[in-house]
């Protein structure tokens, strides 16, 4: 189900981009840092992470768009016990957990015609959670999906006329699904964007 | 130029979705391995002093006959598992008696290596050691796990109780542990397993202490 989601918003994309002007292509490594119930899950950074983007400028200033990024938390836990009830349980947990928003966006460009353009922008969409947790010889796997606002504010550095350093950081903020809490994490992005026109 | 630029994109947030995989995983046989403890919280255990444990350890390997005294598991790990049982008891403060001096509870271990099972096997198993009437257990106030899958051996101790059968003649285990993992590995390796797992199981049930 995912790959067949992702492989119809990158076919879109491709699509898109052949006639478009103002059309702008982004790819970014992204640094994840869970938050909210996440974090109650996995503590640690996650260092895998990605961001791809497609953004069109309606006018000098107003740009709209789309993103499809991916996440991967991971962390062992020590041996340990894990009491409920009378019942108590030890081994060694290892908790897995892959993010994968998918978002329209609207981003407020300013600096029109300068090298350097500082944005903020906001997105809409749907995440995509899967969660594995290993204890011992048993798997517990659970898969919401979760509505998500993210919050993003970020620059662009124009090196030549088609192409930039892009530098962000967005607040994946998902909402509570019937089984899991929101999946939320911060997600710093460092990559390149460059005009498909 | 335009079709590099967007193949070169795809191909790299391919190699980053692909990266993402599995981050990481057990290495190690141990860290499969689980110790799980219940117990009946209507249980005084600080009100019982004695208990008496038997010389082997059960292997569950199927239906037995009735009166058929059941496969044992080998000696080699069945010392060990014994003596760990006893170590830890004596420790907490319980006095260890022969089953004919009317021991306060009853520890008796068994270990299954098969598939599909849980801890509700048939009470006949112990009928060539157990000194007292009734033919099943039972667990009162709590539930324990249901133990799946061929690749895994598990070792179970089930404290009981002899002088409280249950309404239908069943014998009550107030106490239950499970050690579960995989049975691979050296037979010194196992044994260091089955130390720290019966360690384990009364680490986490301090209410066992005298």
């Amino acid at each position: 189900m995912k790959a067949k989601l992702l492989s119809i918003c990158l076919l879109a994309l491709a699509g898109s981009t052949a006639t478009a002007q103002d059309d702008f292509m982004m790819v970014n490594y992204q640094v994840g840092f869970p938050m909210g119930e996440l974090q109650s899950y996995i503590e640690k950074t996650s260092w895998r992470g990605i961001n791809i983007g497609y953004r069109h400028l309606i006018d000098g200033e107003i740009a709209v768009g789309v993103d499809l990024s991916t996440q991967v938390f991971y962390e062992q836990k020590d041996y340990d016990t894990y009491t409920r009830g009378t019942a108590s349980l030890t081994g060694t947990q290892y908790r897995y957990s892959w993010n994968t928003p998918m978002t329209a966006h609207i981003d407020y460009v300013l600096g029109e015609g300068k090298d350097l353009r500082p944005f903020i922008g906001m997105g809409l969409g749907a995440l995509y959670s899967y969660r594995v947790t290993d204890f011992g010889l048993y798997r517990i796997t659970q898969d919401p999906w979760q509505f998500i606002m993210v919050p993003e504010v970020g620059v662009t550095y124009y090196m030549s006329a088609g192409s930039a350093l892009f530098v962000s950081a967005k607040y994946n903020a998902a909402f509570d699904s019937k089984d899991m809490g929101g999946q939320s994490y911060i997600g710093l992005n460092v990559g390149v964007l460059f005009s498909t026109n | 130029m335009q079709q590099r630029k967007i193949t070169w994109a795809l191909a790299l947030a391919g190699i980053g979705l692909l990266s993402g995989c599995y981050p990481g995983g057990p290495e190690y046989i141990d860290e499969y391995d689980l110790v799980y403890t219940d117990y009946s919280s209507t249980v005084d255990f600080k009100a019982k002093n004695t208990y008496s444990l038997p010389d082997s350890v059960i292997k569950l390997s199927g239906d037995l006959v009735e009166g058929e005294r059941p496969e044992m598991v080998s000696p080699v790990y069945a010392n060990e598992i014994l003596g760990k049982i006893r170590d830890n008891m004596n420790s907490y403060g319980w006095t260890e008696v022969d089953a004919t001096e009317s021991p306060d509870v009853v520890i008796l271990p068994s270990a299954i290596v098969v598939t599909n099972t849980t801890v509700y096997y048939p009470g006949y198993y112990w009928g060539w050691y157990y000194p007292y009437y009734g033919y099943g257990w039972y667990y009162p106030g709590y539930y324990p796990p249901t133990v799946t899958s061929y690749t895994t051996g598990s070792l179970f101790i089930q404290m009981t109780n002899p002088n409280e059968p249950g309404a239908t003649d069943n014998i009550p285990v107030e106490w239950i542990a499970v050690f579960n993992g995989l049975l691979e590995g050296s037979t010194s390796g196992l044994v260091t397993r089955i130390d720290r797992a019966v360690d384990q199981a009364f680490k986490q049930s301090p209410y066992l202490k005298q």
